[in-house]
Formats: C-alpha cells, sequence, structure tokens
C-alpha cells in the first residue's frame, strides 16, 4: 500500500523582519536584511531580532523566549489551518527542533548565581531543552508524541522530517512541527566569536555565496507547521498548501565543525529517492548558506556533485542573508521559501550579494526576488555541526 | 628581562602549549597533520597568536594554509590589529 501523502495545511512564524507571510513577503520584496546592530548588553554586536510586542502578553516566570516565540508561531500556524484546541489536536504530535534550550535562563541563572548567590525557582522549566514542545502540548492539549531535536543548525529539519515519516508511518493523523531558538545572549555571541564564525562589528552582515562573505550573524525566531496525512486534511475540508514529498537524513561521521560535500550531497540524493523524484524534476534550493568560507563552496560542491549539469538550471536561495542564521530554527526559516517557491512561484533572494567567487558557480539569485517562476519542487538543505544534515523536499499540490 | 615576540618563537610557543608538545617537536614539524592540529586547534592557536602578537590575521589566508612553513608566513605578513 502506498504511503500516505503528507500535507502543509498552516503556517505561523516570528522572525527578524517578519511575523506573518505578508510581512515575510514584504521583506524578501524589498531586498533589504532585517539583521540590525544590537542594543543594550549586546551592543558592538549585528544579529536578527524579533519585532512583536503581542509577545509580551505570552511571556510568563515558566517560559524562556525561545519558548514564548514557539507559542506565538504555533497559535498562528493552527489558527491558518482552521485547528483548535479539542478532537482536531488531541492526538497530534509536536516535533520541536531547537539547538539551544533555554539559552537566555541559562545565562541568567549563572548570573544570578554569581551575583546573588540565588537561582530562581523557574530557572529548570525555563532551561529544558524540551520546554517549548512541552508548553505546545501542553497550551493546545496535544496529546500525541512531544518531541525534541537537537542537531544544532538542522534541528527544525529534522523535527519536521521525523514528523513526516511518523505522518507516513499511519500511527499518526496531525502534527505540529517546527524550530525555535533565541540565542542573543552575551555568552552565546562571544561563544561564536571565539569559533571565528560569527560577522564581526556593529555594522556586520551576513553575505552568503559571494566573495565578501565573513560569517554568520546569530537571529532569534520559530517557524512552526501544522502537517497532515493528505487525508485528514481533506476528511475536515482543509486546504493542503504543499506536500512535504522527501526527506533525508545523514551523517557526515567525520568532524565535528567542518562541513562535509561528500555527506552533504548523500543527504540531498536521500531526501530525491524518497521523493521519487529524478534531480531534473527539481527547480530551487533553499539553501543552507550560512555564508562561512568552507560551508559555502561545500554546499555549492554538493549540489553540483548531486543535479550535474542541471544545477546550473536551479535558483538557490540563502534566507540567513536576511534574518540571520535562526540555528535550531533555521530550518523552518529555509522551508518557508521552499513553500513560497513551489506555491507562489516567487524566489527569495540572496541579499547583501557582492563580488561572485570563482569557486561559487551557481544562481544564488542576488539581491532581487524573482516571480512568477514555475516551480514544481523545491529542495530545502539543513546541515548542523556534529555533522548532521537534514534535506525536505516540498512539492507543488496539484 | 626581554621576552623574545618574534613571530616565530610566538608560533612555536603557542603550538607547544595548545597541542600538549615540545617547542623541539613544534619546530621541527612541517606538516599541520603530524602535530595534530586540525582546524578547531588551529582556531586556538591563531587567536592566541593574535594576543600575543597585536595582529589580526586574516580568515580567507588563513583557510589556505596547509603547513607550519605557510602560517608562519601568513602570521608575518598580517598587520596590526587596528586600536580599538
Amino acid at each position: 500500500m502506498a504511503r500516505p501523502a503528507v500535507v502543509i495545511t498552516g503556517f505561523g512564524l516570528r522572525l527578524p523582519g517578519a511575523n506573518s507571510m505578508a510581512e515575510l513577503l514584504r521583506l524578501y520584496r524589498s531586498g533589504k536584511a532585517a539583521t540590525r546592530p544590537l542594543g543594550g548588553e549586546l551592543t558592538g554586536f549585528a544579529g536578527g531580532r524579533v519585532g512583536d510586542p503581542g509577545l509580551d502578553a505570552l511571556r510568563t516566570k515558566q517560559m524562556d523566549a525561545c519558548a514564548v516565540l514557539a507559542l506565538a508561531a504555533v497559535t498562528d500556524a493552527l489558527a491558518m489551518a482552521g485547528l483548535g484546541k479539542g478532537p482536531g489536536l488531541d492526538e497530534a504530535g509536536v516535533y520541536v527542533g531547537c539547538g539551544g534550550g533555554g539559552l537566555e535562563s541559562i545565562e541568567q541563572s549563572v548570573l544570578d548565581w554569581h551575583q546573588r548567590q540565588d537561582v530562581k525557582s523557574q530557572t529548570l522549566m525555563r532551561c529544558m531543552a524540551n520546554a517549548p514542545a512541552a508548553q505546545i502540548s501542553i497550551t493546545w492539549g496535544c496529546k500525541g508524541p512531544s518531541l525534541s531535536y537537537a542537531m544544532a543548525c538542522s534541528s527544525a529539519s529534522h523535527a519536521i522530517g521525523e514528523a513526516v515519516t511518523r505522518l507516513q508511518s499511519g500511527r499518526c493523523q496531525r502534527v505540529i512541527a517546527g524550530g525555535t531558538e533565541a540565542p542573543l545572549t552575551q555568552t552565546m555571541l562571544r561563544i561564536w566569536t571565539a569559533m571565528r564564525l560569527l560577522g564581526q562589528g556593529p555594522e556586520a552582515v551576513v553575505r552568503p555565496f559571494c566573495y565578501e562573505r565573513g560569517g554568520l550573524l546569530l537571529g532569534e525566531g520559530a517557524v512552526f507547521f501544522i502537517l497532515e496525512t493528505l487525508e485528514a486534511a481533506r476528511a475536515r475540508g482543509a486546504e493542503p498548501l504543499a506536500q512535504l514529498s522527501g526527506y533525508g537524513a545523514w551523517s557526515d561521521a567525520t568532524h565535528m565543525t567542518a562541513p562535509n560535500s561528500d555527506g552533504q550531497a548523500r543527504t540531498m540524493t536521500l531526501a530525491l529517492t524518497d521523493a521519487g523524484l529524478s534531480p531534473e524534476a527539481l527547480g530551487h534550493v533553499s539553501a543552507h548558506g550560512t555564508a562561512t568560507l568552507a560551508g559555502d563552496i561545500s554546499e555549492t560542491k554538493a549540489v553540483k556533485a548531486v543535479f550535474g549539469a542541471h544545477a546550473a538550471r536551479l535558483s538557490v536561495s540563502a534566507t540567513k542573508s536576511f534574518h540571520g542564521h535562526l540555528l535550531g530554527a533555521a530550518g523552518g526559516v529555509s522551508l518557508l521559501a521552499s513553500l513560497l517557491a513551489v506555491r507562489e512561484g516567487f524566489v527569495v533572494p540572496t541579499v547583501n550579494f557582492g563580488t561572485p567567487d570563482p569557486e561559487l558557480d551557481l544562481d544564488y539569485v542576488p539581491n532581487a526576488a524573482r516571480e512568477g517562476v514555475d516551480i514544481r519542487h523545491s529542495l530545502c538543505n539543513a546541515f548542523g555541526f556534529g555533522g548532521s544534515n537534514a534535506s525536505l523536499i516540498v512539492s507543488r499540490v496539484e | 628581562m626581554s621576552i623574545d615576540q618574534t613571530p616565530s618563537t610566538v608560533l612555536y610557543q603557542v603550538v607547544a602549549k595548545e597541542m600538549n608538545t615540545t617547542e623541539a617537536a613544534v619546530r621541527q614539524a612541517t606538516s599541520l597533520e603530524e602535530l595534530g592540529i586540525d582546524s578547531l586547534e588551529m582556531i586556538e592557536i591563531v587567536m592566541a597568536v593574535e594576543d600575543r602578537l597585536g595582529i589580526s590575521i586574516n580568515d580567507r589566508e588563513l583557510h589556505a594554509v596547509g603547513s607550519m612553513p605557510e602560517l608562519l608566513a601568513l602570521i608575518e605578513r598580517s598587520p596590526k590589529k587596528a586600536a580599538a
């Protein structure tokens, strides 16, 4: 028996520069990045902040920013899917990618201990890596599996891919899946600086796939999707926005941080095989594209290895140029770009694009969005430190 | 007492300390592999050398370094860090 088709019926986002799809399209059309100089205790650094005054109403003593962002995005996703607390969500699963857990709360608890020899009683609930998944499950009464995935920068993609796998197994009809991260802390910015991977100074921007690329900026945010079997979506009259047709997961098993183009290529090939698609069927790649010296070369090599001559005909978008790197939520951001490609024919540009690098010779959609492009399938990449890779394929619902 | 701050001396001292070996062993080594230096160890070494010599090493050029002599040459041509 053929496995059930899995479709997206809703999504929600809280990203640097956009809290809704309308705002996201406006941002992408503007061609201007949403990363900014950071203020307060983070002065001297740049990064991607979410601007949503509505978040304050969601904050409680028990919640770190990563859980607040997640709840806001999930609320919008459920509204779009036409779902609320009750029978439709009773047995739903919750699959959350989050690389670091309650990073702000961890930092604050250390400061509290050193400055006042006192730690707040809610600290554990704020810090737990599975706190966002638990808060979603509790808030919406989802009693299916509530699972957290921590694979650094590929966490959200793995969470979504594993959710798809469960839906295809027939053991579940509906899942809330996505990623969240709130890494803008004094400690995290210095940790990434020490790795020589962070763009330096308050005016730094993210410049993927061009010669001037000089590292990433951190961003906070959350993206969540409502995933259902096509049958379950149709049974309640919900509109399928796109199909999640392929998932590949593969580990480099070589190095903690160095990208491995062979492992990345294998991951993309696994996703294509899973979707039953030939490389020539794809029109778009939502790239991992971190703007590091080695990472962009590795991904470009891997795309060329998988797609051969067809690679030159792919549009390759790097969303991190707009928002910064959302780490555990990054795969969710990239998936939105894939969704836009197959559903709207909208190709997200790679902004801050300067001088082409001879080693990077794909079509990275420099600086200006493209509209009205006929794309049926889009590949979405996420490669995590530790060598954990995930590729997803989003397909238009015909 | 004057401290020898020539680029080569500083590099050998830093590498010996980071890689838990002797300066003599570092001086004799040509490849990075024989000292066990991978990309993560390299970051530690470069940041320590930058601090000690007050220089700024270009990441793109660092990326192309494959041997100890190449690393020393890069350190010797790296500019002084701009005053903060």
